[in-house]
Parts: structure tokens; C-alpha cells; sequence
């Protein structure tokens, strides 16, 4: 059963107790909070997402809660935990939703050797499966939540998780971090679109997720191939402009925005040779969306 | 002194004008021109191992002029490559 197909009680009761896990790509995880803002965005949010049963075996619990001191009270601040320890420092409570997507990112991230992970958006249109790579403040998210918007399967926004046994990319389908004014950009592109709440002042401003296509979590469990790596820019007035990148450049330009590539040292190599090899790669600056849309599609017909 | 490639150190991809070196050795990933394919091969066939032999095997049908600018280039490339531990002074 999905989190849709539970009564709100019900979930917010789990949530509560700590008896909520959830199925979340290739992982498992507990999650438990006895604050209404990350419940609620759970349940808007991640309304298409299967909720497994007490049996179930778990990869990471995680909790997010107020501090047992003032800070409870006085400029509320909340705390994450995964299996128990807290490898952040407390944000203040309004962040707590945002806080526990950060969490689930560094959870993955952290320990998962199976896979080659990087800063990357993924997605997959008809065969065809592109990793944007790029830095904070490039557009990505942005950019990702626009293809989703136009069609695309959303495989993951903030990472691409590749296994190193066969180089496929396993999807995660959580919801898109848009920031700033790109939240008022989809909001008017894409009305029909579900966000969380609007939380103000993070260190990265503001802050709204963007709930995935239920296409994209159907597909949750289908791995992709990746056939194209492009190196995203958005630049305010700038013509479209997509220059085939060298692939020796994009490998090297693929590592800067790993994770955990330096861990996996042989393996990792081999996995990201065995990507690079098999895309086309492209950097890619862009300033109005139509323009790069028709560049994606393009790619799709280019591939079909 | 000789050079000599350190053993079963490295992974190469080649991707045409460049090339991608993983060395085991350090966990490094390096990109380097792919005019090092030829000096591994020359390396490892013997057919040269003193620095100079190298360079006059690189550089042996260019001219004059050109054969010193060459020679400079793969000075620098040979000085990379020790400093990534991919070949050793023995």
C-alpha cells in the first residue's frame, strides 16, 4: 500500500511513533517525527511512495525532533538523527522538512559503496537517460523540474546513483529542491504541479519541493541506462548553445561532482569509464526554456 | 638513471586526443595527452629507457627546430608522469 492509501491520521500516528517506513528507490527507511510540517509535506509529497510493513528490513531510521532544551521552545531548533546519531548541527524548526530531504541525501550518499554517486539530476525519456551534473546555482533543479514538467521521468534531482556492478542507474523519484524564484517560475509553468511548503531564510534561501510525476515513482524500481551526459548552465540572457564536450574533460568534470568516487577508487573508475564511454556528453548554457526543452526533445528523437 | 613504467600500476581509458589514468598506486585520476600511449609503448618494449633515449625516439623525424620544442613538451610530460608515480626512475 501507498502513503496515499492510508487515512492522514494514520500516517501522521506512525509518523508520531516511529513505525512509518517507507520505500524510497533501493532503500528502506524509518522515518520519524513528531513535527506536523514534515508529515505533512511526507504525505503530499511522497503520496505515491509504498509503505512497507513492520517486518520489513530497514537501511537507515531516521528522526528529526525538537532538542530536549529551551531551544525546544525559544527559537525553535530541530535536530536529525540517522540510527541514532546526529551528524548535523540543529536548524531552526521551520526547516524541518527540508532538513530531514538533506538528511535522506546524506544517508544515501554516506553509505552506499554499491553505488557511484553523484551531484547529478537524472532522467529518462523514451530510452533515452541523461545525468546533468552540476554545481549549486547552475540551474539544475530548475532545468529538472521543467523537463519532468514536459514529459521526462524524473529519476532523481539532487542524486544519480550508479551501481558499480553494471553501470545502470537506479531511480530514487524524491521530490525536486527548487529554490528562490525558481519556485514561482514552476508554480506558473506547471500549476497542476504539487509543492510543499514554502520555507523562508535556509542557507540556501527559499526553499519548496516539488512533488515527482507518478509516472516517475511507478518506475521507481527500473533501472536506466544512461545515454547522455550534459553539463547544464543557466545564464540570464544568453543564447542556447550546446558544444559537444571532449570525453576525457566530462570524466574528469563527472569526478568533481562525485561523492564517493575517491572511496571507491578502482571500481569507481571503471564504472564512470564505463559511462562515459557510452554517452555523449555536452556542456550546455541556456537561458529561455522553450529553447532548452527543444534540446532535450531533440535528444530523444536523435536517440529513437 | 633509467625510467621504467611502474608496474601494473595504472588504468588507461582512451578517449582519442586524451587519455584517463587511474593509478592504484595513490587512488589518483589523472588527464593526460595521449601521446602517452606512445611513450608506454616504447617503454615498455625497451626500446628506450634513458631520458634521452626517449626524446629521440619521440622526436626522431621532426626537424631541428621542431625536435627541441618537442623535446620540451615530452620533458614535461615525462616530469608529470614520474610525479604521478605512473613511471620511476630506477
Amino acid at each position: 500500500m501507498k502513503i496515499k492509501d492510508y487515512p492522514n491520521k494514520e500516517i501522521l500516528r506512525r509518523c508520531k511513533k516511529g513505525t512509518l517506513f517507507i520505500k524510497i528507490g533501493a532503500f528502506n527507511f524509518s522515518i520519524q517525527s513528531p513535527i506536523g510540517a514534515v508529515s505533512h509535506n511526507l504525505i503530499k509529497l511522497y503520496s505515491e511512495f509504498t509503505v512497507l510493513d513492520e517486518h520489513a528490513l530497514i537501511d537507515f531510521e531516521v528522526l528529526i525532533k525538537y532538542p530536549n532544551t529551551l531551544r525546544r521552545w525559544i527559537k525553535p531548533q530541530v535536530n536529525f538523527y540517522c540510527d541514532g546519531k546526529a551528524p548535523f548541527l540543529p536548524l531552526p524548526a521551520s526547516q524541518a522538512f527540508p532538513f530531514l530531504e538533506w538528511g535522506l541525501n546524506w544517508c544515501i550518499a554516506q553509505h552506499s559503496l554499491q553505488y557511484l554517486s553523484l551531484h547529478a539530476a537524472v532522467l529518462e525519456n523514451k530510452g533515452t537517460c541523461i545525468i546533468l551534473p552540476a554545481e549549486s546555482g547552475s540551474g539544475k533543479s530548475t532545468l529538472t523540474a521543467l523537463l519532468m514538467a514536459d514529459g521526462w521521468r524524473l529519476l532523481s534531482d539532487e542524486m544519480t546513483l550508479i551501481s558499480t556492478k553494471n553501470a545502470m542507474i537506479s531511480p530514487l523519484a524524491r521530490p525536486v529542491s527548487l529554490k528562490n524564484e525558481s519556485i514561482s517560475l514552476l508554480q506558473q509553468s506547471w500549476p497542476d504541479a504539487v509543492f510543499g511548503d514554502i520555507v523562508d531564510d535556509t542557507n540556501k534561501g527559499t526553499i519548496s519541493h516539488l512533488k515527482a510525476t507518478d509516472v516517475s515513482t511507478q518506475k521507481m524500481l527500473e533501472q536506466a541506462s544512461p545515454t547522455t551526459i550534459v553539463f547544464p548552465k543557466y545564464q540570464a540572457g544568453a543564447a542556447m548553445k550546446a558544444t559537444p564536450k571532449d570525453k576525457a574533460l566530462a570524466f574528469m568534470a563527472v569526478i568533481e561532482n562525485s561523492f564517493n568516487y575517491g572511496l571507491l577508487r578502482e571500481q569507481g573508475f571503471n564504472t564512470l569509464n564505463k559511462v562515459v564511454q557510452q554517452c555523449e556528453c555536452y556542456d550546455f548554457t541556456y537561458s529561455e526554456t522553450p529553447d532548452a526543452l527543444a534540446f532535450f526533445r531533440n535528444l530523444v528523437n536523435n536517440h529513437e | 638513471m633509467k625510467l621504467a613504467l611502474v608496474k601494473h600500476e595504472i588504468i588507461i581509458s582512451d578517449f582519442g586526443e586524451n587519455v584517463v589514468l587511474f593509478v592504484k598506486s595513490t587512488g589518483q585520476t589523472h588527464i593526460l595527452d595521449a601521446v602517452v600511449l606512445i611513450l608506454f609503448s616504447l617503454l615498455k618494449n625497451r626500446v628506450a629507457s634513458t631520458h634521452q633515449e626517449l626524446l629521440d625516439a619521440l622526436a626522431q623525424s621532426e626537424a631541428f627546430e621542431e625536435k627541441n620544442l618537442l623535446s620540451q613538451y615530452f620533458t614535461d610530460i615525462i616530469t608529470s608522469l614520474i610525479d604521478i608515480k605512473v613511471i620511476e626512475l630506477i
